[in-house]
């Protein structure tokens, strides 16, 4: 690599302000463990409900940023046929747990730029019987060779190998991904469409659960399902015109397959950009009223928590000890309760269920509801600030995408950070 | 035990398909780049490294050090769901790539007659499962789908 090259790296420009920009409208919608419906059922659903929401007509929509694994045959531009809409910017997000916030960030630079006027971005899958086995057998070419014929079908046992990993090299135990679990299924057991929300889980039913992969037993898995996630996205002034309240962006940023010689996965590209978007924002770690994580294993929360900057790398493990993790500060006798950082606040997929891509948006619709106060029995009180994180595409041994966005309320008094 | 009709996956790319013939005679090959000289894993298209598209098939160093072992307790796949729990290694090879591997230990089960011999021959077969931080000796071998397969044997 030339030394000039090397200058430009260092000269990296930092994303710009997303100022303007709005996000309104958060729908989660049909959920179900498994559906004879088409993914096209869920993204379209989300799309009605949204812009009924928005007292807007459907051709007022004119950007689609789209992410889905079931959608196949069909494409985003299938789409426009089956919805009969004729949007000017299309976007199509195969990052999984990572395209929630990379799809935001896509459809803020378009209206920012006027190629668009309002985005939908929605994430939806359905679950239909044999349809996870399937995506599984066939998710890459590299797993095809280097994973499936080792018994190690789908995520599992890759993530196994990561979580194992992480429990000898920091001393994480089972109880304290037990802790992230529990608090969550606290969460869910608020929020009415988290499918397994009507369960209550105590540690005993943690440590004792069916083992699935070394460490990792049933309630460190999440359960595929179907639905769709969804917001829309325009300017701040067409939110106003339109009567709507919104969230704003104060930082978003994503890097992939970060880290790439690190021979197992500790890390992912957060640690790369998350203070620079705390320097954004304005604010720091600890101005965040809530985090929501990619929690597709309680590990890699885990390491989100320390990789955006909540504790030191290794040290996750002491601050789920420490900290009230639910919506509402409750505590469990197995955490000190020292602090409070409502995480995952509507049960995260651990709780609520995996809807394929949806659930990379999960975190991020739940942030909005959250900050327009327009969640209901797991609201979080007086919420400005949610750092959102993604995360996705176990494309062999480790998790490529990493994304994160800063969002704030603009109801409250004390908002904005900018 | 598992039942004589079930087969591990045998579907591979078509590159990942050209390492059959080296399984068939014991070799350990991986893409070694002609312009870099790096070996990579899994199979590709172009070198990692360097982009080169010239890669060919050479003898790779047979040794790497276990990152992390893990019991499989679940599969999709009815072969090794009717034999769990299935060892899953995964070796950072001394050449480079990261390798994931079936443990040596899993080898002739199949081929035991009886429930007691079967036993026997896993109490002797657990002290040869490799663990975390241990130094294995990577074989390329052919498994019961006569697909290519990485077994990791520990070393003395």
């Amino acid at each position: 690599m030339s030394s000039t090259f090397q200058n430009f790296q260092q000269a990296k420009n930092q994303p710009s302000s997303y100022q303007g920009i709005a996000l309104v409208c958060p729908v989660s919608v049909g959920y179900a463990k498994q559906s004879e419906k088409g993914a096209a059922y869920f993204i379209g659903r989300s799309l009605g409900e949204m812009i009924q929401q928005a007292g807007i007509h459907k051709d007022d929509v004119d950007g689609l940023a789209i992410s889905s694994f079931s959608l196949g045959p069909d494409s985003v531009i299938s789409l426009c046929q089956h919805f009969d809409i004729s949007p000017r910017f299309l976007e199509q997000l195969p990052f999984g747990g990572a395209s929630g916030v990379i799809a935001m960030r896509r459809a803020a630079r378009a209206v920012q730029m006027g190629d668009a006027d309002i985005v939908a971005c929605i994430g939806g899958d359905t679950n239909q019987a044999g349809s996870f086995a399937d995506l599984i057998a066939d998710f890459s070419t590299f797993t095809r060779d280097a994973s499936y014929p080792y018994g190690a079908g789908g995520p599992n046992a890759a993530f196994a190998l990561i979580t194992q990993h992480y429990m000898e090299q920091y001393g994480a135990t089972r109880e304290d991904f037990g802790r992230i679990a529990i608090a969550q299924r606290y969460n869910a057991n608020h929020y009415p469409t988290a499918l397994l929300g009507h369960k209550t889980l105590s540690m005993d039913d943690y440590l004792n659960a069916r083992p699935i992969a070394g460490p990792v037993h049933m309630f460190d898995c999440v359960m595929p399902c179907a639905g769709g996630e969804g917001f829309l996205m325009m300017s701040v002034e067409r939110a106003k015109f339109l009567g709507l309240p919104y969230v704003t962006i104060l930082a978003a940023d994503e890097l992939h397959h970060a880290h790439r010689d690190d021979p197992v996965q500790y890390r992912a590209g957060w640690t790369l950009y998350a203070n620079e978007l705390y320097q954004q924002a304005n604010i720091g770690p600890d101005d965040i009223d809530m985090l929501q994580t990619y929690d597709d294993y309680p590990v890699i929360s885990m390491m989100q928590m320390e990789d955006l900057g909540f504790c030191a790398k290794g040290e996750a493990k002491h601050f789920v000890r420490e900290t009230a993790l639910t919506f509402d500060g409750h505590n469990f006798a197995y955490s000190s309760g020292k602090n409070c950082l409502p995480h995952n606040t509507s049960g995260g997929q651990l709780s609520v269920g995996q809807a394929g891509s949806a659930a990379g948006f999960l975190g991020l619709v739940e942030s909005i509801r959250q900050l327009l106060g327009q969640a209901e029995k797991n609201q979080v009180q007086d919420a400005r600030h949610a750092m959102v994180s993604g995360y996705g595409m176990i494309n062999y041994d480790r998790g490529l995408c990493s994304s994160a966005a800063i969002l704030a309320s603009t109801t409250s008094a004390t908002a904005g950070g900018q | 035990m598992a039942d004589s009709k079930l087969l591990p996956p045998a579907k591979r790319t078509n590159l990942g398909a050209q390492l059959k013939p080296f399984a068939e005679q014991g070799e350990l090959r991986l893409q070694q780049c002609s312009s870099c000289q790096q070996f990579v894993y899994p199979p590709r298209e172009v070198c990692g490294h360097c982009l080169s598209g010239d890669l060919s098939w050479e003898v790779c160093p047979a040794e790497g050090q276990v990152l992390a072992r893990v019991d499989l307790h679940n599969s999709f796949e009815p072969f090794y769901a009717a034999q769990l729990p299935w060892v899953l290694l995964s070796v950072k090879l001394d050449a480079g790539p990261v390798v994931y591997a079936h443990s040596s230990s899993h080898s002739g089960l199949e081929d035991s007659g009886s429930e007691v011999e079967t036993l026997e021959i896993e109490a002797l077969e657990i002290e040869s499962i490799a663990n975390s931080g241990d130094r294995v000796e990577l074989t390329l071998q052919l498994d019961e789908a006569a697909a290519p397969v990485f077994v990791a044997q520990p070393l003395k």
